[in-house]
Order: structure tokens, then C-alpha cells, then sequence
């Protein structure tokens, strides 16, 4: 348990993941914890879920500097409960509940605005499909269907994948088309790469030295297109355009 | 050879040791918990995180290994470079942020994330422990190889050595001292390496003919119309040499052929010359023989191996036997070689295209009281050829004409792209960092840093076979001895960073398996619920236990030829992970049930493929490879696909009662 830990940094939380948890739980869904409490047994209790509720979802930004009085509510949440089963069940519907009540509100705010809510309501189709696994409140999951239904609405007409992925899996394939290109050269046609195509290298030489060094161009193109993505950027990215009153970033 | 211990060498190698050490031990307090032991508490910074990635995963079979093939036989290992730098573009564009989001401690974290299921916990754990220990034995096998160069000692004191200080800095602060060592590690050899590139271009070319004797041209006459040598003592009237008299027990040599021994002209040993018809007649090239007698003594050419009166040693061997004509012109210093100058980066691959190479080839002589007599002979070889794919064993098929080697070649491949992303000991490193924009950003310093280094390989390997310093019987240590051709200290740092080298890569190997025994199968699989501490206490014994047992495998595996190992472990990582880790991310049908199917049929059917291979019967059982039933020794173009279509169908077997009953 990393009560101490998480008491001993003062407001900055640093340490386990345990201690990551309540700072997200105590900043967006606290009365959602502490309700949890009494439903411990209908939990599936998971570490690795735990992460994955509040990991692949990375609600971080805002939970990093909490004030310790609001830890302090959960740390005594967790110092009633002696089993860590327990208290990873704790956890864990905390994190749902943070979830819930983030998703609602993000909801009700593109609502509020008419936006476009093509990204959003990826990502909350996501949290759904997240949470159908963790008993996510009803309420959430029809909520979320009707606005799956509007998707078509969108002008983007994106694949459901968010845009970082689009991008990187745009430049996964272009370079395993060119690596399919080397190897089946190789494979097929060794002869080929003997033929000296610049400066007196052959084309082994410069394929392969190409392969390389496009290795190391996109990676860098993918890094430069996503300079500004920080891991808070891009999950709170919904709530930043709802206060802004921006369009979508991607 | 035989290798003067280094003090120099012995002493910067035990200057980083006692670094590393002393580091560990000073960040022991920092892996008190499990985030800490497992994960540094994912507070590493990413750019450290990323030469940290370099350091993990440039093995000794990426330095070493590389290196000594590309010496030995040219492009080909290359080809490795190009495929393991590939690998990462899987990593960085589809594994790397969702890795991040979805695991915690392990590689089943992440694959176990949407199920909670025991199945997974316990098949990714177990195949974590598969791919770790194919990849450990090698690694310990190279540490004790490079030992007896270093400092002198057998090659169990390498792995004891090894084993002991990787042990010490895993047990200290788990992955917060093991990503210090990887990144001191990779930064040293990635900088080292360029020093060493620089001096090799500025060093460029130079031609050694006299290095060994070739006699000729004789006449015709000499050997029968199959080029072999019928009547010995003709050769040798004909070579206005002595035939060598002695080594009875030796009568192979009678039977073979190709190569005729005489007396020496210096000591009462022999030497040894095979026969190279060519159009203006027959040469004879001076070869140099090694065998082990029945009394387990090694001999050179007739006389114990040694370097005292009487004794004899194999000769430092690659050198240049033609430059371009241009260069005729240029002499070296001592005004008996042609020579170069210093070249520029594209101008070296071009003179050397335009020269001529002697590589080293090698045969068996079986003798009739079972000893067999190692013969390394001359192989003079256009530089062209060198700079092409196709002149290793392993590569040779895509020339052969036979669409199963082109196959095997095309899986090998395969793997490479595929493997990098599922190995455990690389996985489990982005969870080191605090998000996903900085496994990206890791990703991408480990990216640059590994390409630049592959880069380097070319030119370290191509220099060394240049270099007049290679061992013959082991190419292995190509890049250490190209240092020593050019400074005795650049050959202590070389070769302290060759060392340290499998100490990165095995700590991360050791950390990966220690999680996978904690944390995925006695928390995950047993359900035991260990605290925080008991925890880490228990990874802490897992991983005395795996080092233990990969010391014992080391020294047990010490005469096996293990470098593929590694490649054995890419083709199952490849196989029993990557598909289910992709599918997990990007079909929303994939169930728990499929997940494990996946896995475990991946895992199992590489396995299996690789132990039935010709591959394996040839090097490892010591049968023919012909009996083996499998057509290709790589298995990654058939598993692969195998373990994908698994999943795909186990999970649209169980759907959503899959997922749930799992």
C-alpha cells in the first residue's frame, strides 16, 4: 500500500500507480469513490484493469498537482481496507466512476454547443467499449449509443481510429511497402542488387542504406507532427476546445 | 589466436563495473515497490528512455555478431541490420503509445488488459520466459567468448562474472539501475563506434600480398583433370618444397585432395597449401591448419598451439589483395603495399567494390582415430561480391534457384520486422516513462540511435575485413580486434563496451523474466496476492533464479554454436505475440479465448518448426540436415500468419461467452 508514499511529496503525487489513481479519483469523481465503497463485492477485481481503465484513457493532466486534502479522503478509503484485493477493486471502480463523469460531461457540453463530435464520440465509443467490461452505469452506455448513431454527421468521415494513429499507420505502411520491396528484391531478383546506381554504390548499398535512414526520417516526420500531442494534450484535448470554444485540433 | 589480456582493457571494464555497481546500490531505495522495481515508476526521462532502448537492444548479436558476419562474409549482415532496424517502425507507428496506455509492469499486462483472464497471464508469462532464454544464452555464451580476450580467463569465469554483476544490478534497483546501465551502455558504444568508424575512413585501404605464400603457377600437370592432387610428391618437387613427413595419426590429410602439406622451413611443423587452378596453371595458397589430438592438445600447423619457441599460433588474417588502378601509384609508409589514403564514407564502398578481397573459408578433415583437423584456407574474391547479398550460408539460397530457400529467406525477414516489437525486455520499457507522448518520443530517440548504429556496422565489419587483424576461428570478435589494429586503447574500450554490451541486454532480459515469474504467474496465474514489498522481494528472487539458471546455460552451451538463437527467439516472439498484441489493439472481436489460442499455437508451432528443422538437425543434433522433415529452417512466414488466423477464428468461436468464460 502507497499511502505514504503518496503523502510524503506533499502536493506533487509521484510514485505508484495506486497513488496516481486516487489523485485522478479525488480530482474528478469523488463522491463516485467513495460510493464504490459499498460495492465492493460486485467488482471484478483486476490490477492490470485498473491500469487499463485509467492508463489507455490517461485522464493525468489535471490529477498531478491535487490538493492533499482531497487525497486524504482516499487514502482513508483505502486504510479501512486490509486486503489488497480489495482495494484494487476500490480502485478500479474509482477509476470508472472518473470516467463516467468526465465522458457525461464532455457529452453534455458538445451538446450544448451543436459541435461536430466526430473525434469525441470515438473516443467515448471507446470508453464504452472500455467500460461495458467494467459495468459502466447504464446511463453512460445510452447516452453514448445515441450519439454513435449521429456519427455519420461527421464531415471527416475518419475511420474511428484517432488521427495519431491514422498517421502512423499511414507511414507503417508506406515503409513496410518499401521494406517488402527490398526483401522480395533480395529474394527474387539478388542479381538486381548488384547494379551501381550512384557514386560507385550499388543498389544493396543504397536500398539499404535507405531503408535506414527512411526509418529514421519518418520517425522523426511522425514526432514533428505530433510535437504538440503531450499525453495531456491529446486526452484532454476535448475538454480544452469545450472552454475555448475551437474546433477539432485533428 | 592467442590474445594478450589487456590491463587497460581490464581496467576500464572493471572502471564501468564498479560504476554501474555503485550505481545500482546508490538507487537501490528507489525500487522499493513494484512501480519502482518494474518500472522505475515510470518516471525515466524519455530521451534517456530512448538511449536506454539502444542499449537494450543492441545485443552482442547486433555488435558482435553483425559485425564478424559482415567481416567474414560481406552485405549479408547487413541484411540483420536492415531487418532488426525495421522492426522498430512496428514498434514506434502501432505498438509503442497503445503499449504504454495499456500495461503497467509486463508484456501480459498489456495483452491481458481488457479480460482479466488467467489464461493470458500465464501464456505470456510463459512465453516471455521462452524468448528471454533463447535470448539470454547467447548473450552469456558472448560474455564468456569475449572473457578470455579481455582478461585472460576461461570462458565460465566470463559467465560467472557476467551472471553475478547483472544479477547484483537487477536485485539493487531493478529497472530504474538496469536503464541507467542501458543507457550508459548505449551511448558509449554508439560513440565509440562512430571514433572507430573515423579512424577506419581515415585510415582507408591498403593491399597485403605477402601475408601468406601462394605458390605458382605450377604446371597443370600437378593435379588430375578434377583439380585434386594425386601424387603429392610431384606437387611438391613441382613447388621445390619437402613434403611434411611427421603427424601419423593425421592420414586424413592423405585422402583430401585439395590440400598438400610441407615441411616448414623454420620450425618442424608444416605448412599447409590448397590447390587453386586457375587458367595460367595451379597455385597453391597457404592455408593454416588447427587440430585437437587425442591427448586434447591443440596444434597449429603440426606444433602446440602457443607463442614460446616450438610452438605456433593461427595468423591474424583479412586483407586486401588488389585496389583500383588508380592507386597503384600510392604506396604505404614502409613502401611495400599499395594504399589509399584516407576515404570518404561513399568513396570507401566504392574503392572496395573495385578491389579484390581474400575471405577466409574452411574445411573438416576427418582423421581415422576421430580427430578431425580444422583447415582455413584463401578465398580471393571480388569486392563487389562482398557489397551483394547472397555470399553467407544462410543467405546463399536467395541465389539457389530453390523456392524454399527463397522462402526461408523471406521469413527470416519476416521475423526480423516482426519480432522487434515482441520482445518482452523491450516492451516493458515503455512503461518506464510517465505517458504515451513520451514511449513515442523514447521511441523515436531509439530509432535514431539504433539506425545510426546499423549504419556503423557496414563500415565496421567492411573495415575489418580489411583489417589484417581478424581471427579466424571466430569471427566474433572482428570489431574488438579492427580497434586493436588501430590503438591498443581503442581495443580496451572496444572490448570493455563489447562486454558491457551483454550486460545491458541480460539485465533487461533478467528483468522481463523476473516480472513475468512475479508478477504474471505467481500474482496473475496463482492468484497469490503479494504486498508491495513481497512483491518485489519475490521478483528479486526470480531473478537470482533466472540468472542462475542462464549462468549454468552459458557454460553449458560454451562449444554450441548459439548465435541463433537469437534468432530463434525473434521468430517466437514474432510468433506467439505480436499478433495477439496487434489484434487486441485494432479487432474489437478478439476475445480472451482467442488471445490465448494465439499465443499458445504461436509459441508452440515456432517452437516446434525451429526444433524440426534442417537447421537444428545440422548444427545442433549434429544429423543431417537432409532427414529433416521441415522444408525451411525459418518458421516466421508460416507461424506467424498461423497464430493470427487462430485468434481471428478462436474468437469468432467464442465471441462475447469467449470473453466472459475465460
Amino acid at each position: 500500500m502507497n499511502q505514504i508514499e503518496l503523502a510524503s511529496d506533499g502536493n506533487r503525487v509521484s510514485g505508484s500507480q495506486w497513488g496516481d489513481v486516487l489523485c485522478r479519483v479525488a480530482k474528478w469523481g469523488g463522491d463516485g469513490a467513495r460510493l464504490s465503497n459499498g460495492k465492493l463485492d460486485s467488482i471484478p477485481v483486476s490490477v492490470s484493469a485498473i491500469l487499463f481503465a485509467v492508463e489507455s484513457r490517461s485522464y493525468v493532466t489535471h490529477a498531478r498537482f491535487v490538493e492533499k486534502r482531497s487525497v486524504s479522503a482516499f487514502v482513508s478509503i483505502g486504510e479501512r481496507i486490509e486486503s489488497p484485493i480489495q482495494r484494487s477493486a476500490v480502485v478500479q471502480y474509482a477509476a470508472a466512476v472518473v470516467q463516467y463523469f468526465r465522458v457525461r460531461r464532455n457529452i453534455a457540453r458538445m451538446r450544448s454547443k451543436n459541435w461536430c463530435v466526430d473525434e469525441q464520440t470515438h473516443r467515448a465509443r471507446d470508453q464504452l467499449s472500455f467500460g461495458e467490461s467494467f459495468y459502466f452505469p447504464r446511463l453512460l452506455t445510452e447516452e453514448l449509443t445515441i450519439l454513435s448513431a449521429n456519427r455519420s454527421e461527421s464531415p471527416s468521415g475518419s475511420s474511428g481510429l484517432p488521427a495519431t494513429s491514422r498517421l502512423g499507420l499511414s507511414l507503417f505502411a508506406v515503409y513496410t511497402l518499401i521494406y517488402l520491396g527490398f526483401v522480395l528484391l533480395n529474394a527474387f531478383a539478388a542479381d538486381t542488387m548488384e547494379t551501381v546506381v550512384v557514386a560507385g554504390l550499388n543498389l544493396a548499398i543504397v536500398y539499404g542504406f535507405g531503408l535506414i535512414i527512411v526509418a529514421i526520417v519518418m520517425a522523426f516526420i511522425y514526432g514533428f507532427a505530433l510535437r504538440g500531442d503531450s499525453e495531456s494534450a491529446a486526452v484532454d484535448r476535448t475538454s480544452a476546445e469545450s472552454r475555448d470554444g475551437e474546433g477539432d485540433t485533428k | 589466436m592467442i590474445y594478450d589480456p589487456s590491463i587497460t582493457a581490464v581496467v576500464v571494464f572493471f572502471l564501468f563495473v564498479g560504476f554501474t555497481v555503485g550505481l545500482s546500490f546508490y538507487l537501490g531505495s528507489k525500487a522499493k515497490s513494484s512501480a519502482g522495481y518494474f518500472a522505475a515508476h515510470g518516471q525515466i526521462p524519455w530521451f534517456i528512455n530512448g538511449v536506454a532502448f539502444a542499449g537494450d537492444y543492441l545485443s552482442a548479436a547486433s555488435f558482435l555478431g553483425i559485425c564478424g558476419m559482415i567481416a567474414a562474409y560481406g552485405y549479408d549482415g547487413f541484411l540483420y541490420s536492415i531487418g532488426y532496424l525495421a522492426g522498430w517502425i512496428v514498434a514506434l507507428f502501432v505498438i509503442a503509445e497503445p503499449m504504454k496506455r495499456l500495461g503497467r509492469f509486463t508484456f501480459a499486462d498489456a495483452l491481458d488488459a481488457k479480460f482479466n483472464s488467467r489464461g493470458i497471464k500465464a501464456a505470456a508469462g510463459i512465453s516471455t520466459l521462452i524468448v528471454s532464454v533463447f535470448y539470454l544464452i547467447p548473450q552469456m555464451v558472448g560474455a564468456g567468448v569475449l572473457i578470455q580476450p579481455l582478461l585472460g580467463f576461461p570462458h565460465w569465469v566470463g559467465v560467472v562474472l557476467v551472471g553475478c554483476v547483472v544479477i547484483t544490478i537487477v536485485v539493487t534497483a531493478g529497472m530504474v539501475s538496469t536503464t541507467w546501465v542501458q543507457f550508459l551502455k548505449g551511448s558509449l558504444l554508439v560513440v565509440f563506434s562512430t571514433v572507430l568508424v573515423v579512424l577506419v575512413l581515415k585510415q582507408g585501404f591498403q593491399t597485403d600480398r605477402d601475408a601468406f605464400e601462394t605458390i605458382g603457377p605450377l604446371d597443370s600437370g600437378v593435379v588430375n583433370a578434377s583439380g585434386e592432387i594425386d601424387d603429392a610428391g610431384r606437387v611438391a618437387v613441382a613447388a621445390g618444397r619437402s613434403l611434411f613427413a611427421g603427424g601419423d595419426s593425421e592420414d586424413g590429410w592423405l585422402n583430401s585432395g585439395q590440400y598438400v602439406r610441407f615441411a616448414s622451413t623454420v620450425d618442424d611443423g608444416f605448412d599447409v597449401y590448397k590447390v587453386d587452378v586457375r587458367s595460367d596453371g595451379v597455385y597453391l595458397m597457404e592455408a593454416q591448419s588447427q587440430t585437437v589430438n587425442a591427448d586434447g592438445v591443440t596444434l597449429i600447423g603440426g606444433l602446440p598451439m602457443g607463442d614460446q619457441e616450438g610452438e605456433r599460433t593461427l595468423q591474424p588474417v583479412g586483407q586486401l589483395s588488389r585496389l583500383p588502378d588508380e592507386f597503384s601509384s600510392q604506396k604505404s609508409s614502409d613502401g611495400d603495399a599499395e594504399t589509399t589514403g584516407p576515404l570518404g564514407p561513399v568513396q570507401f564502398f566504392d574503392v572496395l567494390r573495385r578491389s579484390e578481397v581474400v575471405l577466409w573459408g574452411s574445411d573438416r578433415i576427418p582423421h581415422a582415430d576421430g580427430t578431425v583437423s580444422m583447415v582455413y584456407y584463401q578465398k580471393p574474391t571480388d569486392g563487389a561480391r562482398v557489397l551483394r547479398p547472397g555470399e553467407h550460408p544462410t543467405f546463399a539460397g536467395i541465389r539457389s534457384g530453390r523456392w524454399a530457400d527463397r522462402v526461408n529467406f523471406l521469413s527470416l525477414m519476416l521475423a526480423l520486422f516482426c519480432g522487434t516489437a515482441s520482445l518482452p525486455h523491450i516492451l516493458i520499457r515503455y512503461y518506464t516513462v510517465k505517458d504515451a507522448a513520451a514511449a513515442r518520443k523514447s521511441t523515436i530517440v531509439g530509432i535514431a540511435s539504433i539506425g545510426f548504429f546499423y549504419v556503423l556496422t557496414l563500415y565496421l565489419g567492411l573495415g575489418a575485413m580489411a583489417s589484417g587483424t581478424l581471427d579466424v576461428t571466430n569471427s566474433n570478435m572482428a570489431a574488438p580486434l579492427l580497434a586493436r589494429g588501430i590503438s591498443d586503447l581503442l581495443f580496451a574500450i572496444i572490448s570493455a563496451i563489447a562486454f558491457t554490451t551483454v550486460l545491458g541486454t541480460v539485465s533487461g532480459l533478467i528483468l522481463a523474466s523476473s516480472g513475468a515469474v512475479a508478477h504474471d504467474l505467481l500474482g496473475g496465474v496463482l492468484g497469490i496476492n503479494f504486498s508491495e514489498g513481497n512483491q518485489v522481494r519475490v521478483a528479486k528472487i526470480a531473478a537470482v533464479v533466472v540468472g542462475a539458471i542462464s549462468i549454468l546455460l552459458g557454460i553449458l552451451f560454451q562449444n554450441l554454436n548459439v548465435s541463433y538463437l537469437v534468432g530463434w527467439a525473434f521468430s517466437i516472439a514474432a510468433s506467439a505475440n505480436l499478433p495477439a498484441l496487434v489484434m487486441l489493439l485494432f479487432w474489437k472481436r478478439t476475445t480472451a479465448a482467442g488471445i490465448i489460442a494465439s499465443v499458445v499455437v504461436g509459441m508452440f508451432s515456432s517452437l516446434g518448426w525451429i526444433l524440426l528443422s534442417a537447421d537444428t538437425f545440422g548444427k545442433v543434433y549434429g544429423i543431417d540436415p537432409a532427414s529433416s522433415p521441415i522444408p525451411f529452417s525459418q518458421p516466421g512466414i508460416v507461424t506467424i500468419p498461423l497464430a493470427l488466423v487462430t485468434l481471428v477464428v478462436v474468437s469468432l468461436m467464442t465471441g462475447k461467452n469467449g470473453t466472459a468464460n475465460s
